[in-house]
């Protein structure tokens, strides 16, 4: 059996570990070849690939993003390219089925996000055996309890409130720190409350100003003169819509939001003169060395991907339901998201120490 | 002997180990130790406190000021210096040291003109106040600077990209030169050596043929185009010392890179994480020491100085010299920085 494998979308701490978690478990438990497809969707256009052997996932466990590269803006089905200075959309899966045939390829690990899974699912309808491994920072896929990279970015995003709440006691200011979350705001919260954040503000739960205000000024008269205010990039008023950053047309998900945390913060500014500083995480939640949790979580899913090829159960995505890991059919995984539900114990006991969501 | 204590300008890891040591030293003396809230602020409205070992217990971990800090330039409005006058009076202080960079300083230095006897700590993240080797909080800042860059790294790596990280350093380029070199960037651009934006996507461009798909570009805020000589900024508003606020030459240069050489770039402007959070040993250490020599300063009758390093020694020089003029990064450092770029 040759295991072909690739990783798509945004990079994740854990992508090595998953790979070589795959790499381990089929050479050595059911001597499997694996061929690594470079920069996700792409290697198999274009047929870049090269052979994953013991020795090129030794020591790879503790490093971030992905040896095989990835890339968020490679759909086959629907494939951009420039033809005589004009963009041109058009569908080379066939093309990516010559190259899978073309190395001997009989499946396909496919890890990523939404956007990922649901290409694999397409091209398991077209005959091709995949197994998906869930992947992404946000942690909102429907499926999964948790997926990996989601434990590293938290740590990130908490250590990052940790240092902002210094210089926020010493200056009696109020400190906005934007983190990542399109639609779910798992990283906020979590990275919130571990942060000892006093405004949490989510997709999930339109904030008023007012409210956000109230807050600010309950905390001065209890004589606490600075806030931390810790905001996912997709959060938005009452009525109002997210920022967008800029559009990327051919991304899979064309609107790069980003700039809500400069809207509150201005605003904070502007209603009640309280100074306010604006710090946007970016890029440094999706870096760096994973995890214990999230390294255990990505190995167990390499291995388990695996055991799923071994039995040939194909179409299918490894998941965790804590504790173990199961596997479920890819077309009930995708296209669900797991947003924060507004009954969720985290929100609760949230609110319970005095967080404020910025709602009435 | 009763002494004031206050802490200006930005915050900085390291500030309470310098108080810390302050009423620790004090106290071997006999010496009383009062703290000023919030700067300069804090001595115009009278906002004092006393400290006192248990004040300080615990504290040397901490980022940030116990005191709080704010950039109020008294000299502003003779009004305000006049109540200071006073405030030293009706609080008997004998006398104050004063915490910060070159703007708390040189009002420090203005009171002592008028008398009043004071001895300066130099403390800035930018590690750009001459007089002294090095200032405490800056080492702070390059670790986390460097981690967050060793962070960036693995993504620009995944996804062939070009990164581009502004870390602070408004008139001299310590921060990215020194982590840039420990974070192994492909280039650095720091406001000492104004950049040709054709030449940073030459490096770009060579490190791509070279097939490698991704280059890491640490910009210090204040870096600046050749020729252009109006400095690139988010907003014109200026503080109380007339500086503007920087932030935005990261964005610049990333949308200039993306433009010309059609690289997917992303831009991270790391901001106040570098000046929080617990201090390095070698801050604690040098901030520490920094403590204990302007109390004895004070005990030998030295006013009008500043504490500093030279080399492993504490020191004191005149507040003047130490707020005379920027010390601009080394180019022999930056030289080394030059070898691995590209």
């Amino acid at each position: 059996m040759k295991i072909g494998i690739l990783t798509g979308g945004g990079d994740c701490p854990g992508l090595n570990a998953v790979i070589r978690g795959v790499v381990k478990t089929a050479v050595q438990q059911y001597e499997m070849d694996v061929i690594g497809i470079i920069d996700g969707y792409y290697g198999l256009v274009n047929n870049n690939v090269m052979k994953l052997k013991l020795e090129d996932v030794s020591g790879i466990m503790p490093r971030g993003g992905t040896i095989l590269g990835t890339t968020n803006i490679c759909n086959p089905f629907n494939y951009f390219s420039v033809v005589n200075g004009k963009k041109v959309y058009s569908d080379v899966s066939d093309k990516v089925i010559e190259n899978i045939k073309k190395n001997n390829i009989e499946v396909i690990i496919a890890i990523g996000g939404d956007g990922t899974l649901a290409i694999a699912y397409e091209f398991f309808k077209k005959g091709v055996p995949v197994v998906g491994i869930p992947k992404t920072i946000d942690n909102d896929l429907f499926s999964t309890d948790v997926t990996f990279g989601f434990d590293t970015a938290i740590l990130t995003a908490t250590e990052a409130i940790d240092k902002i709440h210094t210089t926020a006691e010493s200056h009696h200011r109020a400190m906005i720190i934007e983190v990542m979350g399109r639609n779910a705001g798992w990283i906020a919260l979590h990275s919130g409350i571990a942060g000892g954040a006093h405004i949490i503000l989510i997709p999930e739960i339109p904030f008023d100003y007012d409210a956000v205000i109230k807050k600010i000024y309950e905390r001065k008269e209890n004589g606490k003169h600075f806030s931390i205010i810790v905001v996912a990039e997709g959060a938005k008023p009452t009525g109002g819509d997210v920022v967008v950053k800029k559009i990327v047309e051919d991304g899979t998900e064309p609107r790069r939001l980003g700039g809500i945390g400069n809207r509150v913060g201005d605003e904070i500014e502007r209603m009640t003169g309280i100074e306010t500083r604006v710090t946007t995480l970016g890029h440094i939640q999706r870096g760096g060395s994973p995890s214990p949790f999230d390294r255990i979580l990505a190995t167990r899913f390499g291995a388990e991907a695996v055991a799923l090829i071994a039995k040939k159960e194909f179409g299918k995505m490894v998941s965790l339901r804590t504790p173990e890991i199961v596997s479920i059919p890819l077309e009930e995984a995708i296209g669900k998201q797991r947003l924060v539900p507004l009954d969720s114990g985290y929100i609760k006991a949230a609110r319970l120490i005095g967080i404020s969501f910025g709602d009435k | 002997m009763k002494i004031g204590i206050l802490t200006g300008g930005g915050d900085c890891p390291g500030e309470n180990a310098v108080i810390r040591a302050v009423v620790k030293k004090a106290d071997k003396y006999g010496f009383s130790v009062i703290g000023i809230k919030k700067g300069w602020l804090g001595l115009i409205n009278g906002d004092v406190e006393p400290l006192t070992h248990s004040s300080v217990s615990g504290i040397l971990p901490r980022g940030g000021t116990i005191l709080g800090t704010s950039r109020t330039n008294p000299f502003k409005k003779e009004e305000d210096v006049q109540k200071i006058l006073s405030n030293i009076k009706k609080f008997g202080f004998d006398t104050l040291i004063a915490i910060g960079g070159e703007d708390t300083l040189g009002v420090a230095k203005r009171f002592y003109e008028k008398g009043i006897k004071v001895v300066g700590i130099p403390k800035t993240i930018d590690n750009d106040l001459s007089g002294t080797d090095y200032t405490f909080g800056f080492d702070t800042a390059v670790s986390i600077a460097a981690e967050a860059i060793d962070r960036l790294h693995t993504t620009a790596e995944s996804h062939d990209r070009v990164m581009v990280i502004e870390v602070m350093g408004r008139h001299a380029g310590w921060i990215a030169t020194i982590a840039g070199i420990a974070g192994g960037a492909d280039c650095i651009l720091i406001p000492e050596k104004p950049f040709d934006i054709d030449k940073v996507c030459e490096l770009v461009n060579k490190r791509h043929n070279r097939g490698r798909g991704f280059s890491i570009i640490v910009a210090a805020e204040g870096a600046m185009p050749v020729k252009g000589t109006k400095l690139i900024t988010q907003d014109e508003s200026v503080d109380a010392f007339g500086h503007i606020k920087l932030g935005g030459v990261g964005n610049i240069i990333g949308k200039e890179i993306e433009k010309r050489t059609g690289f997917e770039t992303r831009v991270i402007i790391l901001g106040h994480i570098q000046r929080g959070g617990t201090p390095t040993a070698f801050d604690r250490v040098l901030a520490t020491r920094y403590g204990i020599a302007a109390v004895e300063l004070i005990k030998n009758n030295e006013f009008g100085k500043m504490v500093a390093l030279k080399g492993n020694k504490i020191v004191s020089v005149n507040l003047e010299e130490a707020v005379a003029k920027l010390k601009t990064v080394d180019l022999e450092l930056y030289d080394i920085a030059e070898i691995f770029f590209g």
